[in-house]
């Protein structure tokens, strides 16, 4: 649309009959843009009203874009400031997740155009654009993954999904997370194999629902559907069956099942997806190791307490999950706790 | 399908019944999330009593329950957008300037409709009148706030305005 300058055009009534209601709405606007620069006189009020009585049309108009403008105006008045810098965060994240898509679109005609080439090139790692996935301290965050796959990282978890040609790999950094492995239905070469990479081993998931847990010197797995192969080395695989939880250390080439029988399990592995934290008949020790895992202070726990047992249900979808924990702990266990020098300190009563 | 002569009732019925498992299925496979996917499939089917269009007519009904039904994901995750994009904005405020819990709702719900009356116009001319009408400034203000020049403050009003009187006139046809 060709625009006249706002300020100095020179509103008149519109005799032409076309385009009438487009050009009323240019005057309003003329006019609008002039009223509200900050630098109108009273002699442009007085001008403005006598615009508005020379034609009904004139008048409706206004009142059109009053009403409209009053919409604008129910934010609550503490918050106005807030607004402007809101909506700028807010298309900051559109247009990184735009990026994302269209480098997702890019990757999936790459893939369409090397298809000849196909299985030669799948040893090449060209193609396979890592995209990193990061949870800070305490959070909690849920991805939904091009292959239809849902990603949940746990606190303070690092994992790279690479997405190629013929394989699904997620590479697990650190931290835990819970995987419930889409069915790929949009690949071109069919259902793509599904791995989970870490420390200690090399998980591939059969159409499943499982969690990852990587901690210093171990990989902890629990399917809760479906099965999941444990390649550790070049031994032959062992698979993980539903409700299994199976615990992969350093230099120990068999993956050791673990069970609240042989005293292994003290905690629900899937828990947390839900949000809590669920431990029975654990000592307190573990359970700060655990606990401290959600916030950024350091907990330790004195000798002497670390050996009461901990059982319970702890929410962690809350502002201060491991605050209240504690305080839970301290009601039913003669324990007192204590933040000194940048640490929270257990210790027996 | 149904015949003309049905009830517009009896349609809604036959279209939930022959239609909802599969958008419920089209909708999780999009969201990954079975609960979600299940409320906005009813959020679909409200929707689609409320446009009360005869259902009879509809070739492809499929096609307008995915139709609303992307409109509704679109409009779910501009919210969510939001209120992730809010959180990110009050990190840095001291506490007393912190909008209270109650007001927070209001201000995601104000805020969404201010984004949706602004959607389709260039970032910068949304903040140039936002300046203007939320914080009161004067046009030279702007202009110095935001290191333009006069004449783009007002073409940018300009423009704002434009947009929004083609929203009203774009809804009032509707």
């Amino acid at each position: 649309m060709n625009t006249p300058s706002p300020i100095s055009a020179n509103p008149t009534v519109d005799t032409e009959n076309s385009g009438i209601t487009e050009s009323v709405d240019e005057q309003l606007i003329a006019w609008s843009v002039k009223l509200n620069s900050g630098m109108a006189s009273e002699n442009d009020m007085q001008r403005f009203k006598e615009w508005r009585a020379q034609n009904p049309a004139h008048e409706v108009a206004w009142q059109k874009l009053y009403a409209l403008e009053q919409s604008l105006y129910t934010l609550p008045v503490e918050s106005k400031q807030v607004a402007i810098e809101t909506l700028q965060f807010a298309d900051r994240r559109r247009s990184l997740s735009a990026t994302r898509r269209r480098t997702l679109k890019l990757l999936s005609f790459a893939a369409m155009t090397i298809i000849g080439t196909a299985l030669l090139a799948n040893q090449y790692a060209l193609w396979q654009q890592k995209i990193h996935y990061a949870t800070n301290i305490g959070k909690r965050e849920q991805f939904l993954l091009a292959d239809g796959t849902r990603l949940m990282l746990n606190t303070n978890s690092k994992v790279d999904v690479k997405l190629s040609l013929f394989k699904r790999e997620i590479v697990l950094h650190g931290g835990e997370i819970y995987i419930e492995s889409g069915k790929d239905s949009n690949s071109i070469v069919g259902r793509r194999s599904f791995w989970v990479k870490t420390e200690q081993a090399e998980l591939e998931a059969i159409g499943t629902r499982f969690t990852v847990n990587q901690q210093a010197s171990s990989t902890t797995l629990h399917v809760a559907q479906g099965i999941v192969a444990m390649h550790i080395g070049h031994d032959v695989p062992v698979r993980a069956y539903a409700n299994e939880t199976y615990t992969m250390p350093d230099a120990i080439s068999v993956p050791l099942k673990m069970s609240a029988l042989n005293d292994g399990l003290r905690m629900d592995p899937m828990a947390w997806v839900d949000g809590m934290l669920v431990v029975k008949q654990m000592r307190l020790d573990e359970f700060a190791a655990e606990l401290s895992r959600y916030q950024d202070l350091p907990l330790v726990c004195e000798a002497s307490a670390g050996s009461l047992i901990v059982s319970g249900v702890f929410q962690l979808n809350r502002p201060d999950p491991v605050e209240h924990a504690l305080k839970a702990i301290a009601r039913t266990l003669p324990v007192r706790i204590r933040e000194q020098d940048d640490v929270i300190l257990i210790s027996k009563k | 399908m149904t015949t003309a002569v049905t009830p517009p009732q009896q349609e809604v019925y036959a279209l939930y019944r022959s239609h909802h498992g599969w958008l419920v299925n089209w909708l999780r496979r999009r969201l990954g999330c079975v609960h979600n996917a299940s409320d906005l499939a009813q959020d679909t089917f409200l929707r689609v009593i409320d446009k009360s269009i005869s259902f009879a007519q509809i070739n492809e009904p499929r096609a307008l329950l995915t139709t609303i039904a992307h409109g509704l994901m679109v409009d779910q995750i501009r919210r969510k957008e939001l209120e992730q994009a809010y959180l990110e904005a009050v990190a840095h405020l001291p506490q007393q300037h912190m909008p209270s819990p109650e007001n927070r709702l209001v201000f995601i719900e104000a805020l969404l409709h201010i984004d949706n009356l602004f959607k389709g116009l260039k970032p910068n001319v949304r903040t140039v009148f936002l300046l203007s009408r939320l914080e009161g400034m004067t046009y030279p203000e702007i202009a110095v706030h935001l290191g333009i020049s006069l004449r783009s403050v007002e073409s940018h009003m300009a423009d704002a305005l434009r947009h929004l009187l083609t929203k009203y006139h774009d809804h009032a046809l509707r």
